[in-house]
């Protein structure tokens, strides 16, 4: 028995798994599960067929059921936060490379400036502060590949008149 | 046709599908796409290296670029593609635009190309109306504009738009066009030949979009009627003509709510979804650019006006990237199968256990249907899209579902807002008890069996750049 907890999206789950049942967040569902090649192919479940594929790498697991794909992350512990209340950790909403910067450390920006821009092949995506603040590092430089979620800068409150 | 296939490939792609596809390859050397499939240079060495007849430019990269098309000229080798005056003209979106009026070409109402300074464009502004959009002269293709709502958020667009057209095309010249809200858009298939015949191949509707770029094709479009056909198609002849046009290539219109169509820009290449209109009217596009850059004149019945577009066609862009904020995602196929049947064609760039990377476009595939109408049509492509099973790599196969599911697209009567429209979790359904517990009982892979690392994540057709034309 193996118990794991998914997220899809918004919603987290804890799935318990028993020979011949699962424990959705305290629901039994009964499945007989076929497999080919050792592969999960189908599951039977009140007397319906799905048809599934699945892959995982890592925390993240794909599955393709009946035709669609639902993404899932294997949780454990809580999410950490490092992003202190005085300043804003800005970081890749893609992967790309830093096509230009707009800014170097200690200057001032205002909300919504653009302070580098991003580029993937046929899409630039401009990173903007989203308030008021002075660039406290700047951890990229043009021409870096980058990938999703990396940090790209960090912006301080302003405080007094040098920042 | 007889004819070998060159391909090139930068180091990367070595292992890549297009050059396991090709007669013969020639690497560019390693490095960036910049040092590679951007350098003229080592295209033309590996082109000479191999003693190639001509260069077929793809799309992407280097197809629209003028100085390629010349200096593969210059080289000795046929250009498969229009000539270079005819690339510049309609790359520079002022200049088209003059062009285009200059001969009759409807165009976008907007600021006269005279006027490039902040005063002058602001004046501009206020006869335009908002909501308009500033742009850039070298942008197109959805690249290099923003959306402006009001008059005082103009003086800031247009210096931010100025800064960012100089940083992605090294030109800042920008520009104003009004923003015409609730448009469709639909171009036309234009092809001439160097006895100076030019005729139209239908239209291709590409209202389906999201980010302005396109994700779902059709032909024919469910907004026009057999005169507005005809009205664009000849509005699309007259462009073409105008810059005196050889090859393929493609005048895209804007077609606003009230029927009236305007020049929106050309494409001087041949286009990704380009395979539509080969379904549709049953000629091979790429094959009548090679008989055309032979100095062979078009097909008599295209020049007769003969060719009669049959059925519907669609086609659906496979991308890596999340269905819902549509930014680009990597990673590595884990499993990779596409569907089949009649009227059924993938045209893919990529196999199981290829890994999706950050250098290239992230357009993994093309889906392309075809029956005998539209309603049959958009079954078969529904049907084919469940069974496209793509794991390891976030795409936007769900968004292209919501797309085929919505009551907007298969009235026919949709423009393009209708991604936006779409609800937000359309594209993110919930997973039902069986994906949980398939989710539970999935394993962590084996170590991958290939080493290689990365792999093309590319259509075949972009990164073909040398042909060898046959004796």
């Amino acid at each position: 028995m193996t118990a794991v907890r998914l997220r899809h999206g918004a919603e987290t789950r804890e799935v318990r798994l028993e020979t011949d049942a699962a424990v959705l967040e305290g629901r039994c569902v009964r499945f007989l599960a076929h497999r080919r090649d050792g592969r999960l192919e189908r599951l039977s479940i009140d007397g319906r067929t799905h048809r599934v594929a699945t892959a995982r790498e890592g925390e993240r697991v794909f599955v393709w059921c009946d035709g669609a794909v639902h993404v899932f992350d294997r949780v454990r512990g809580a999410r950490s936060s490092t992003a202190s209340e005085t300043s804003e950790e800005l970081v890749a909403p893609m992967p790309g490379r830093v096509r230009r910067t707009f800014v170097a450390e200690g200057d001032r920006v205002s909300a919504g400036q653009a302070l580098l821009l991003l580029e993937a092949m046929k899409m630039e995506h401009a990173i903007r502060t989203p308030r008021d603040g002075v660039v406290r590092r700047l951890l990229v430089k043009e021409g870096d590949l980058v990938e999703a979620g990396v940090e790209l800068a960090e912006i301080a409150e302003a405080r007094g008149a040098d920042g | 046709m007889g004819i070998e296939t060159i391909a090139v490939f930068s180091e990367s792609d070595a292992g890549a599908l297009h050059v396991r596809h090709a007669d013969e390859a020639v690497s560019l050397g390693a490095g960036s796409a910049a040092e590679t499939y951007l350098s003229i240079d080592r295209l033309l060495d590996a082109a000479r290296s191999v003693g190639v007849d001509a260069v077929h430019p793809g799309y992407g990269f280097l197809s629209e670029n003028a100085d390629f098309a010349r200096a593969v000229a210059e080289a000795g080798l046929v250009w498969i593609g229009p000539s270079a005056s005819a690339i510049e003209e309609m790359g520079d979106k002022l200049r088209a635009r003059t062009r285009m009026d200059s001969v009759g070409v409807p165009i976008v109402p907007g600021s006269s190309p005279a006027v490039t300074g902040d005063a002058g464009l602001l004046a501009e502004a206020a006869r335009i109306g908002f909501p308009l959009l500033v742009k850039a002269s070298a942008g197109g293709g959805g690249k290099g504009m923003s959306r402006v709502n009001r008059p005082e958020e103009l003086p800031d667009a247009l210096e931010e738009g100025r800064r960012l057209a100089e940083a992605a095309f090294g030109d800042g010249t920008i520009y104003l066009e009004r923003l015409l809200e609730g448009s469709r858009h639909v171009e036309f298939q234009v092809f001439g030949d160097s006895a100076g015949n030019v005729v139209h191949l239908f239209e291709r509707e590409c209202s389906v979009q999201r980010r302005h770029q396109k994700i779902v094709e059709e032909t024919p479009s469910a907004a026009l009627d057999p005169a507005r056909r005809a009205a664009m198609g000849a509005a699309a002849v007259t462009a073409a003509n105008a810059v005196g046009y050889v090859g393929a290539g493609t005048v895209e219109f804007l077609l606003d709510a009230h029927g009236r169509f305007y020049f929106l820009e050309m494409n001087t290449r041949l286009q990704v979804e380009h395979p539509i209109t080969e379904a549709a009217t049953g000629y091979d596009l790429v094959r009548a650019q090679l008989e055309v850059a032979g100095g062979e004149p078009l097909p008599a019945a295209w020049r007769d006006g003969s060719v009669e577009a049959r059925g519907h066609a669609i086609e659906l862009r496979l991308y890596a990237e999340d269905p819902v904020e549509f930014l680009p995602r990597s990673g590595r196929l884990l499993e990779y199968r596409e569907p089949s049947g009649a009227g059924v064609r993938v045209d893919s760039g990529v196999e199981k256990n290829d890994v999706v990377g950050l250098e290239f476009d992230p357009l993994l595939a093309k889906l392309i249907v075809s029956a005998e109408d539209r309603k049959a049509a958009i079954e078969r492509a529904r049907r084919a899209l469940s069974e496209w099973i793509v794991l390891g790599v976030e795409t936007n196969l769900p968004l292209l579902a919501a797309v085929l599911d919505s009551e907007e697209f298969r009235s026919g009567g949709y423009d393009t807002g209708l991604v936006r429209r779409l609800p937000r979790d359309a594209a993110n359904p919930p997973a039902p008890d069986a994906a949980w517990i398939a989710a539970a009982m999935a394993d962590e892979p084996a170590s991958p069996t290939r080493a290689d690392g990365f792999a093309a994540v590319d259509d075949p057709w972009r990164n073909l750049a040398g042909w060898r034309l046959g004796v």
